[in-house]
């Protein structure tokens, strides 16, 4: 046996994690998988993620939950699609993927950079606030192109959205897992 | 009154197996193939996995068979139009397109083609590589070798310009105003056998097919590697025709994909580690790097080959598929990126080229033909058959289906399962009636002894294969100079249907009466020299084969200088026995039409079924008190899960129902005399009690069962462990538990590093089988499959894909280690997907091991005088062309008792072994060689010992009935010759391997004076096993040193010591003689004489003060040609050592 691997005990293992992602819609792909390899090849942040695609899916067959939450793979993630277009038993693996965040977000594991994207979408309508300097350089660019200046989403349709879906909640809820985890 | 006729679509080699067995039984075949000539795919293979055979050399023979055989009717270029009627009367039309060309008129010259203008058209024969004319001849040996107009590209037939083939064909051959024309026939039954298409790999668009120059599928890499493909067999690199050393594969590029192929293509993983080892044996340099999911091997031998590819060859396996190809822009070098699957990292590399293993799909026009013929195809696209056990049967009754229209299959398999559908398809024809059959060979010319010889000599080159590795024109101009020779020429391919028109010319023309062709082997190719000249008119026996290529070229492969003298040598000996070669004349011998099948398993039974459904008795003989064999312990049968006891029931219902068929239960065959045609068997049974059969064919079916792995994992002490046919019954009882965890291990036995080396093929789709089973039947239960490749077949894959869906697949490279000692079992593997240790706490433990052989085996093969593989499952006499057949002829061979397959597989090749068995049954004769002994009873001093060593009883002094010299029975001979060498009086000859035949080879095996004159040896090898294992020896290129001079002698006990002496007293500086191993002995114990006479030859060496090291003798098997290489280096070694003979004899 490998001696640098880590020890897992089939006890430990979640055996219906493979069903809690495959019983949402778009999820069943993921029961497809023949462990070929292709996703990995095809994937364009290979080089900057931990657990390379089909790593992921093999974790998540298995039911090896907390190597893929806290892998930096469900976050590095482009959504490219490159996988899914590549895959030759049609697992959407990005939307596995989206799934899996899910999974995270619901037990606290948000990154700090999403946390203030979040918070930034909520506040200014934009990922990247569209305001000051930047917002200059911006208009003055699309002026040249004889484009308008963006409009942008109304904020309170946003909000209204973020609460009647229970995101909000999520979020709140997030973060009291994390202040309690920071806290013991 | 029945009809004769029996209709084959497609020309490919299922086509023309098919066509050849039914020929040989005296059915009249209609042979329809679509393109200008037969051949097939395999015509365009290089080389053939897991031999390396080279494909044209084995493939040629049968085209020209086919083209020439008395009860076959060919038709190429021609497509069957529409077919009406039923079973036992289909009427039949035959669409023969225009070929505008007089086929009868057309020599083959290919002036046509050099006159054409249009000179771009693409070659399909080379997948595009290459170009051809508008008028062509597809390919160097294609049959028939008549030019065909392309109607869609002729200048002429286009735009009514050009004619310029009417005024290059010096035949006259030309006729523009030909027409497509209807055939008619009708016909008892038919054989599908239309093979395959392989798909367009632009359909994944990350491979860049088309659009990188460099990106080639693996059927245009195989013309690459062909000598008579684009390159010439060099392998460049389309995009700047440099030589393309770093070589990677895809596997799996369309197949195994739910959106374009949903299967298995089945052979691909083999082909290309095919193409991996040949393309390294072409260049040195070469490094090849297979990407694959799961490696699927097939068939026999094919795991050991993959794993000699990997040590020997350094071909290297990536697991994990690339998902992307970019090029180099400006070297057009390709740049691959993928997963590593034994790291779980992503890597990069840089390749010449990329060759891509595209799915195998169902012809373009299957479609089309099914609806003409009436029949279904699958979901797949492939033609269907009605359940998972049949291959063979189509949806229509009378209609049968062979090889990869099927399903994707292999060339051995494709080559069953046409035999297997002739026998099928002859069950509905009436054999041509006698009166009706025509011979249309002429009479034989008288060649007296006393004639002076006219030597005719033709040295192949077979492609490059000789040619390559020596000077042929030097060779050529050599032996113009030796007495006798008038005349000498080299060919490209000897075995071509265009050389052998050219040899039966030049026999005519130059009043030839001996001829010698140096090319491949004598074991595959001198029936079809001796055909020739049979054909105008020369006794066959005045031919003489040199083999140049597995004895020469290919064993000598890095000294073409060396080669090019033994070559000479070679054929300088061929030609000083060709001298004194004589006319012989065959013995005809009568068949009783009675068949013994040895084992009641499934295969025998469907072989028997066969046999007696055309009228002839068969016996079988089963050594357990029941039939039906291992389908007796299944519960049930492949995925479609047929009850095997139901299934089992009803054949052997059907065989205890037949009139025609002897069951003889708990019973052993316990000895066998006699040969094709009249065997004489023993049978006992457990009481002791004899009986004798008398039969003219032989089957064995012996099969195989499970390994019971008592060496591992406490089977067989804990019971907790158990094997999948131990669960398999479980299952049957409703013996499991829910709610467990079940631990199924994979290849316990099987793919060993040693012992058992090789894949058991079934395995797989066993365990998939019983995992799908028990997650139904005990949904609580939780499975975990530890695997190292899933190995299933064509449509087998889906169910592989929905065990996958709910059962854990554990991959691992080092099996895992079991802790037995707590309540619950703990087993602990490495998985590489997840890259973690998992202990798994198990209640079950479930092994996959292997078939293995039969123990009785090899006391049988003693009894029939037949081999053995490594294994201990029967050696074939060809893996490729030949699968069902032994060496031996009225012997044959099927199911698992060849080597592990599954039950449809079984059931085919007891079919095709039947068809065998039924040739010499129905046509009533068998002709036998008339290699015989002859007394001189002048000579005779009636000492008799001829007949204590005759194990045939064929010779001795009859003194009861007066007589007082011996005489020899020519029907009982079999020509082994051990009775020459033991005559003290020099009274009996040998024929064809007569004193005055050997002699002379002995004598120039020493004298040439060339580069290495020293040391010189002398080897005498028997036909049947050592020189068959030379042979495999050059079949394999394993190298050895140039110095042995070998002569061909039908069995060891044929040399006298007077042979061994006057090597030495020629000048050998050693002498070998190699034969079959104790009790393998072709002629029951010929070796044994040879051994006691090579005892009494090393006191009179001794007495010489010759070293008796320099005498070895050796027993060599057909399929040691690795032990072969190895003694020869030794040997060699050895002698080199003593240094030459002169130096140590005292005078």
């Amino acid at each position: 046996m490998a001696k640098d691997q880590e020890i897992v005990y089939s006890d430990d293992l979640l055996t219906d994690l493979r069903y809690q992602i495959s019983n949402q819609i778009e999820g069943k792909s993921l029961l497809a998988c023949i462990q070929c390899g292709v996703c990995s090849s095809g994937c364009t942040v290979s080089q900057y993620i931990d657990l390379q695609p089909h790593r992921v899916v093999a974790c998540l067959l298995l039911g090896l939950k907390d190597e893929v939450l806290n892998s930096n793979a469900i976050w590095y993630c482009s959504l490219c699609h490159r996988c899914t277009e590549r895959c030759p038993k049609n697992v959407d693996f990005s939307f596995i993927l989206a799934l899996v965040r899910n999974m995270a977000v619901k037990e606290g594991n948000i990154p700090a950079e999403y946390a203030v994207s979040i918070n930034n979408v909520l506040e200014y309508g934009f990922i990247i606030p569209y305001s000051g300097a930047m917002k200059k350089t911006i208009d003055r660019n699309r002026a040249k192109f004889g484009l308008p200046e963006i409009v942008g989403p109304k904020l309170e349709e946003l909000v209204f959205i973020v609460k009647e879906t229970g995101l909000e909640k999520t979020l709140e809820d997030a973060k009291k897992i994390k202040k309690k985890e920071v806290e013991t | 009154m029945g009809i004769s006729n029996i209709l084959v679509i497609g020309g490919g080699i299922s086509g023309i197996s098919a066509s050849l067995d039914l020929g040989e039984q005296g059915y009249h075949v209609i042979l329809v193939e679509k393109t200008p000539s037969v051949g097939g795919r395999m015509a365009q293979l290089d080389k053939t996995f897991p031999t390396l055979d080279c494909s044209i050399c084995i493939l040629a023979p049968k085209m020209v068979e086919v083209a020439r055989h008395p009860n076959i009717e060919l038709f190429t270029y021609s497509e069957v139009s529409e077919i009406s009627g039923s079973v036992g009367n289909f009427k039949v039309k035959i669409l023969r397109k225009a070929r505008y060309v007089d086929i009868d008129k057309c020599t083959g010259c290919g002036d046509c083609s050099e006159k054409c203008p249009m000179k771009k058209i693409v070659n399909e024969f080379d997948e595009g590589m290459g170009n051809r004319q508008a008028v062509y001849i597809p390919f160097p040996q294609a049959v028939p070798r008549k030019a065909t107009i392309d109607s869609e590209k002729c200048l002429y037939l286009t735009k009514g310009t050009c004619k310029l083939c009417i005024e290059a064909c010096p035949a006259e051959a030309i006729d523009f105003e030909q027409k497509d024309e209807i055939v008619e026939y009708d016909v008892a039954s038919i054989i599908v056998a239309t093979g395959f298409d392989l798909i367009d790999p632009s359909i994944l668009a990350r491979y860049h097919y088309g659009e990188y120059k460099n990106v080639i599928t693996g059927m245009q890499f195989e013309r690459l590697l062909s000598a008579s493909g684009p390159t010439g067999g060099d392998i460049l690199r389309p995009s700047d025709k440099k030589h393309a050393s770093n070589i990677a594969f895809i596997a799996c590029v369309g197949s195994r994909n739910i959106d374009i192929c949903a299967y298995c293509s089945k052979f691909c993983c083999m082909y290309m580690v095919k193409e991996s080892v040949v393309a390294k044996e072409h260049a040195a340099d070469v490094s090849a790097t297979i990407f694959f999911n799961d490696t699927r091997t097939i068939g026999k031998n094919q795991e050991e080959f993959i794993e000699r590819a990997k040590e020997e060859y350094g071909v290297k396996y990536n697991r994990g598929i690339p998902g992307d190809i970019r090029e180099d822009p400006l070297t057009q070098d390709l740049i691959v990126k993928y997963a590593n699957l034994d790291t779980g990292e992503v890597e990069e590399k840089i390749f010449d080229m990329v060759i891509l293993a595209s799915a195998v799909i169902p012809r373009a026009d299957a479609e089309k033909l099914a609806e003409i013929l009436g029949i279904e195809q699958n979901e797949l696209g492939f033609f269907k058959t009605e359940n998972s056990l049949e291959d063979l049967k189509s949806t229509v009754p009378g209609i049968y289906v062979s090889g990869s229209c099927q399903s994707p299959d292999d060339i051995a398999n494709s080559v069953a399962k046409a035999s297997g559908a002739a026998s099928s398809a002859a069950q509905h024809a009436i054999p041509i009636p006698e009166e009706e059959q025509v011979l249309e060979l002429p009479p034989l010319r008288y060649v007296s002894p006393f004639d002076e010889p006219r030597i005719g000599v033709f040295v192949c080159e077979c492609g490059i294969n000789i040619g390559g590795y020596m000077e042929i024109e030097e060779v050529v101009e050599y032996v113009k100079t030796l007495p006798n020779v008038v005349f000498v020429m080299n060919n490209m391919y000897s075995c071509s249907e265009k050389t052998q028109e050219i040899l039966k010319e030049k026999i005519v023309e130059e009043n030839l009466n001996r001829v010698i062709v140096a090319a491949c082997t004598p074991r595959t190719h001198e029936p079809l020299f001796q055909n020739s000249l049979l054909e105008v008119g020369l006794n066959p026996y005045l031919f003489n084969f040199v083999s140049i290529r597995e004895l020469d070229s290919w064993v000598h492969m890095d000294d073409k200088a060396k080669a090019t003298d033994k070559a000479k040598d070679l054929i300088r000996m061929g030609i000083a026995r060709a001298r004194n070669l004589h006319a012989e004349y065959k013995i005809k011998g009568d068949v009783v039409r009675e068949a013994l099948i040895i084992g009641g398993g499934i295969s025998g039974l469907s072989a028997a079924l066969e046999i007696a459904k055309k009228g002839f008795k068969v016996h079988i003989v089963e050594k357990k008190d029941k039939l039906g064999g291992q389908l007796n312990l299944i519960h049930k049968i492949n995925f479609d899960r047929i009850d095997s006891k139901e299934f089992i029931s009803s054949v052997i219902e059907e065989i205890e129902k037949h009139k025609n068929i002897n069951v003889y239960l708990s019973s052993n065959v316990v000895d066998v005399k006699g040969s094709i045609g009249n065997f004489t068997i023993n049978v006992e049974d457990s009481n002791k009690k004899s009986t004798e059969i008398n039969v003219g064919a032989i089957i064995v079916a012996t099969g195989a069962s499970e390994y019971k792995p008592t060496d591992w994992y406490n089977y067989g002490e804990d019971p907790r462990v158990f094997t999948q046919l131990e669960l398999s019954e479980k299952l049957r009882n409703n013996e499991l538990k829910d709610g467990e965890t079940l631990v199924f291990v994979h290849c316990v036995g099987s793919r060993q590093e040693t012992g058992r080396t090789y894949c058991s093929l079934i395995c797989c789709g066993e365990s998939i089988r019983h995992a799908l089973y028990v997650k139904e039947n005990y949904p609580k239960s939780n499975i975990f499959v530890l695997y190292r490749d899933i190995r299933v077949g064509t449509k087998e894959e889906q169910y592989y894909w929905k065990a996958r869906e709910d059962i854990n697949y554990i991959r691992f490279s080092e099996y895992p280690d079991i802790d037995f000692s707590n309540d619950k079992i703990i087993v602990k593997v490495s998985d590489m997907l997840t890259q973690t240790n998992l202990y798994i706490k198990a209640d079950k433990v479930i092994l996959s091991t292997p078939l293995i052989p039969d123990e009785e085996n090899k006391h049988l093969a003693e009894l029939l005088k037949v081999p053995l593989g490594q294994q201990g499952f029967f050696f074939e006499a060809h893996i490729k062309l030949r699968p069902i057949d032994f060496a031996t002829d009225g012997i044959f061979l099927c199911g698992t008792a060849h080597g592990p397959k599954g039950i449809a597989d079984s059931i085919s090749q007891g079919r095709a072994a039947a068809s065998h068995a039924l040739i010499p049954l129905i046509t009533g004769v068998v002709e036998n060689e008339p290699i015989i002994s002859h007394v001189n009873p002048a000579l005779c001093i009636g000492c008799n010992r001829c007949a204590d060593v005759c194990n045939f009883g064929a010779i001795g002094v009859n003194i009861e009935e007066g007589k007082i010299v011996s005489e020899v029975n020519p029907l009982l001979c079999k020509g082994c010759g051990d009775c020459a060498a033991e005559c003290p009086a020099d009274a009996i000859t040998m024929s064809h391997f007569s004193n005055e035949q050997v002699e002379p080879m002995i004598k120039e095996a020493v004298q040439g004076n060339y580069v290495d004159e020293r040391p010189r040896i002398v080897a005498f090898l028997c036909n049947w096993c050592s020189y068959a294992g030379a042979d495999t020896c050059g079949v394999s290129r394993f190298q050895y040193p140039t110095n042995v001079r070998p002569i061909r002698v039908m069995c060891t006990g044929r040399i006298p010591k007077s042979f061994i002496l006057q090597a030495f007293l020629a000048g050998a500086d050693g002498v070998f003689i190699g034969g079959c191993h104790i009790g393998d002995c072709h002629y029951i114990a010929g070796n044994h004489d040879t051994l006691r006479r090579t005892n009494e030859i090393k006191n009179v060496l001794a007495k010489l003060d010759i070293d008796p090291d320099r005498f070895r003798l050796e027993w060599i098997s057909a399929s040691e040609g690795k032990i072969f290489a190895n003694v020869m280096n030794e040997f060699i070694g050895k002698i080199k050592e003593l240094g030459p003979l002169v130096s140590e004899v005292k005078t």
